[in-house]
C-alpha cells in the first residue's frame, strides 16, 4: 500500500505550538524523519485553521517542500486554507478531504478540478456515515458521479470508506472490508485510502500499534490502495513492505477463516493472531484481548 | 420433526449457587436464549425485593408509605418481603454508607438480615469506588461463609473487593457502564484470580422511557456472545437493578400505581433481554411479572 504519513497533525502539541509560533525546525524535522522512515506522502493536518488560514497553510507547505521531495496531502476542513496550499504545491497534491455533503461538494470538490489535484472523497454524506457496505457503495457512487460531473477524472479520486474505532463497532470493520473488495467492480479506476489509526482510537495506548499493524496487512490484502498511518511505527512499515512473512501468513489465514493452534506460536505470533481475530470479528473485542 | 428447526447453541451460562444449607438458591445454568424453553435448559429467573439498611429517605413517597410498618427495621422489612411478599432473594442496599456509618456497624446489620431470612442475600454498596472498597470487604469478613452476592465491583476497585469475597466464600457482581467490551474486560481481569462461575454481571440499566433500549441491547449482546458465540468470558448470569431506576422517575414518584406498572414493564423487558435476577421495590410488580413469565 501507498503510505501517507500522519505525524504532522494539529492534535500533536509539538505541531500545534510550532504552527502557532511559526517555528520551522520541529516541522521540518518531522517531515524529514517521516521521509526517512519510508512513507510515500506527507499529510499536513492543520485542522479548521480559523486564524490566518492562507498564511498558515502556505507557510507550512513551503517549508515542508524545502525539506522533503514527497508529494503532499493537504488536510484541512477549511477551503480557504486548502486553496492556498494547492496553489503552491510543486508536486500534484492530494486534497484530504472532500465528501458527499452539500457543503463539501460546493466548496471543497471544485478545488480539485481548478488545481488538477487528487482528492480524497469519503463516504460521508448529509445523512451521516453509512452503516454497511451497500450504503457506503450507494453514497460513494453518487458522489463520484458528482465529482466526474465537475470534470475530476476518476483516477484522481481516492475513496475513503471511513474506518470506525474497533471499540465502537467491530462489525463496521467487516463492512469496510467488504466495501473495499467491491470497489474495483462498482467504480473501476478509483483509488482508495483510509484513516487507519482511527481503528485503534480508544484502545489502550500501548496496544494501538499492534491493531494498526494487523489492520495494515488486512486492508492491504483486501485491495486498499493507500492508508494514512503513523510513519514512526516501524513494524507497520515493515509489514507493509512484506517483511515478517510468517506474521503476515498468520494474519492472512485468520482472514481466510482458519482457526490456528496457538500452542506452537511464539508470544509475538500469538499477539498478532489474537489481534487479527479481533479485527476480523472472530472474537469479541475487549481492552484486554491479548490477555486471554 | 420440530427438532430440525431448533437451534443447539455451543455456550452455557454458569450456574451459580447462593446461600447456605436450608436457604440455597441456584440461578443461571441456561444453554439457550431467554424464554426459548423449547430449545434447551432455560434460566431459573429470580425476583429480588430491595431493602434499605437504614431509613430510605430518598425513596418515592408511595413506597415509604407502603413500607411504613417495617422501613425502620431492615430485619422486619426483609422478613416481610420474603414471608409475605414471596421474594426469591433480598437485595439489600447499604444506604447507611451515605452517612459514613462505621463499616463494622454496617456489616453487623447485614449479618443480622442474612441470618433472619431463609433466602439468599444480595448486598449492594453505593457504587462509589473508594467507599465500597472500604466497606464491602468488612461485610465479606463479618458474613464469612454465608455465601452472599456482593457488589458492585468495578474496574476501579475489583482488586480490593474481589479477594475478600473469595476468601470468605461470597459471589460478586461485576458492574460496567452499558458496554459489552468493558464487561468482557472486567471478567478477564477478574478471571485471573476469581472463579468466573461466582460472578454476576450488572451492565447497568435504565427505566422504560429513560434509555431502556441501551440497557436492553447491551444485555442482549452479552447473552448472544455467551450462548450463541460461546464467549467463555461472558458466561455469567445477569442482574438488572430495576427498582432503583424506576422509582426515581417522576412518573413513579407522582403516582405509585404508575410506578408499579413501570417497574413491571421494565423488569419484564430486561428478562426478555436476558436478565437472570431482577431487583424490584414493590411486591405488586413482582407478582405481575412473575405471573407473566410462569
Amino acid at each position: 500500500m501507498i503510505l501517507i504519513g500522519e505525524n504532522i497533525q494539529i492534535l500533536s502539541k509539538v505541531v500545534s505550538e510550532a504552527l502557532s509560533g511559526r517555528e520551522a525546525s520541529p516541522l521540518r524535522e518531522l517531515a524529514s524523519k517521516q521521509a526517512e522512515a519510508g512513507v510515500h506522502w506527507i499529510d499536513l493536518n492543520i485542522g479548521p485553521a480559523r486564524k490566518n488560514p492562507t498564511e498558515t497553510m502556505s507557510w507550512l507547505v513551503n517549508l515542508v517542500q524545502e525539506a522533503v521531495d514527497l508529494p503532499l496531502s493537504l488536510d484541512t476542513t477549511n477551503p480557504v486554507a486548502m486553496e492556498a496550499g494547492l496553489a503552491i504545491c510543486r508536486r500534484k497534491p492530494l486534497i484530504n478531504s472532500a465528501a458527499g455533503t452539500q457543503d463539501s461538494k460546493e466548496r471543497m470538490m471544485p478545488l480539485a478540478k481548478k488545481y488538477n489535484a487528487n482528492v480524497v472523497i469519503s463516504v460521508l454524506n448529509d445523512a451521516g456515515i453509512p452503516s454497511d457496505a451497500a450504503s457506503r457503495a450507494e453514497s460513494i457512487m453518487e458522489t463520484i458521479d458528482y465529482a466526474n460531473g465537475l470534470g475530476i477524472p476518476t483516477e484522481d479520486i481516492w475513496v475513503d470508506p471511513i474506518l470506525m474505532p474497533i471499540g465502537v463497532s467491530q462489525a463496521d470493520t467487516l463492512e469496510v472490508l467488504e466495501f473495499i473488495r467491491m470497489l474495483p467492480d462498482i467504480a473501476p479506476g478509483v483509488k482508495s485510502t483510509i484513516g487507519l489509526s482511527n481503528l485503534s482510537n480508544g484502545v489502550p495506548r500501548h496496544l494501538r500499534h499492534i491493531v494498526n499493524q494487523v489492520a495494515t496487512v488486512i486492508l492491504g490484502n483486501a485491495g486498499l490502495y493507500s492508508a494514512i498511518v503513523d510513519s514512526f511505527d516501524q513494524d507497520l512499515l515493515a509489514l507493509n513492505a512484506g517483511e515478517k512473512p510468517e506474521i503476515i501468513s498468520i494474519i492472512l489465514r485468520v482472514m481466510d477463516g482458519e482457526d490456528l493452534d496457538m500452542a506452537a506460536m511464539s508470544l509475538e505470533e500469538k499477539n498478532y493472531y489474537k489481534t487479527a481475530r479481533i479485527i476480523m470479528g472472530r472474537e469479541l473485542y475487549s481492552p484486554s484481548w491479548l490477555e486471554i | 420433526m420440530l427438532e430440525k428447526f431448533l437451534e443447539k447453541y455451543p455456550g452455557e451460562i454458569k450456574e451459580l449457587l447462593l446461600g447456605t444449607e436450608g436457604k440455597k438458591t441456584t440461578f443461571g445454568g441456561q444453554n439457550t436464549l431467554p424464554f426459548h424453553f423449547f430449545e434447551g435448559k432455560p434460566s431459573q429467573l429470580k425476583f429480588a425485593l430491595e431493602v434499605a439498611d437504614s431509613d430510605p429517605a430518598d425513596w418515592a413517597p408511595g413506597l415509604q408509605e407502603f413500607y411504613a410498618d417495617v422501613k425502620s427495621s431492615p430485619v422486619a422489612w426483609a422478613r416481610k418481603s420474603v414471608d409475605v411478599f414471596g421474594a426469591d432473594m433480598i437485595f439489600m442496599t447499604l444506604n447507611s454508607m451515605e452517612k459514613d456509618t462505621p463499616a463494622a456497624e454496617i456489616a453487623a446489620g447485614v449479618k443480622k438480615v442474612a441470618e433472619a431470612i431463609n433466602v439468599p442475600l444480595v448486598v449492594f454498596g453505593l457504587g462509589e469506588k473508594e467507599k465500597d472498597a472500604a466497606v464491602l470487604p468488612v461485610v465479606a469478613a463479618a458474613c464469612s461463609g454465608l455465601n452472599l452476592l456482593l457488589g458492585p465491583v468495578l474496574k476501579e476497585n475489583y482488586q480490593e473487593i474481589a479477594p475478600a469475597a473469595l476468601e470468605h466464600g461470597h459471589a460478586i457482581i461485576a458492574q460496567i457502564p452499558m458496554d459489552i467490551n468493558l464487561a468482557k474486560d472486567l471478567n478477564i481481569r477478574l478471571g485471573k484470580f476469581f472463579p468466573l462461575d461466582r460472578v454476576v454481571i450488572d451492565p447497568l440499566t435504565c427505566a422504560a422511557g429513560y434509555g431502556l433500549e441501551y440497557a436492553f441491547s447491551t444485555m442482549e449482546r452479552i447473552r448472544l456472545s455467551a450462548v450463541v458465540h460461546d464467549d467463555k468470558t461472558l458466561q455469567s448470569p445477569l442482574i438488572a437493578i430495576v427498582g432503583r431506576e424506576v422509582w426515581k422517575t417522576k412518573e413513579a414518584i407522582q403516582d405509585a400505581s404508575k410506578g408499579i406498572v413501570w417497574e413491571a414493564v421494565t423488569a419484564f423487558t430486561l428478562l426478555l433481554a436476558g436478565a437472570d435476577i431482577v431487583t424490584l421495590r414493590h411486591p405488586e410488580s413482582l407478582q405481575r411479572v412473575r405471573s407473566l413469565v410462569s
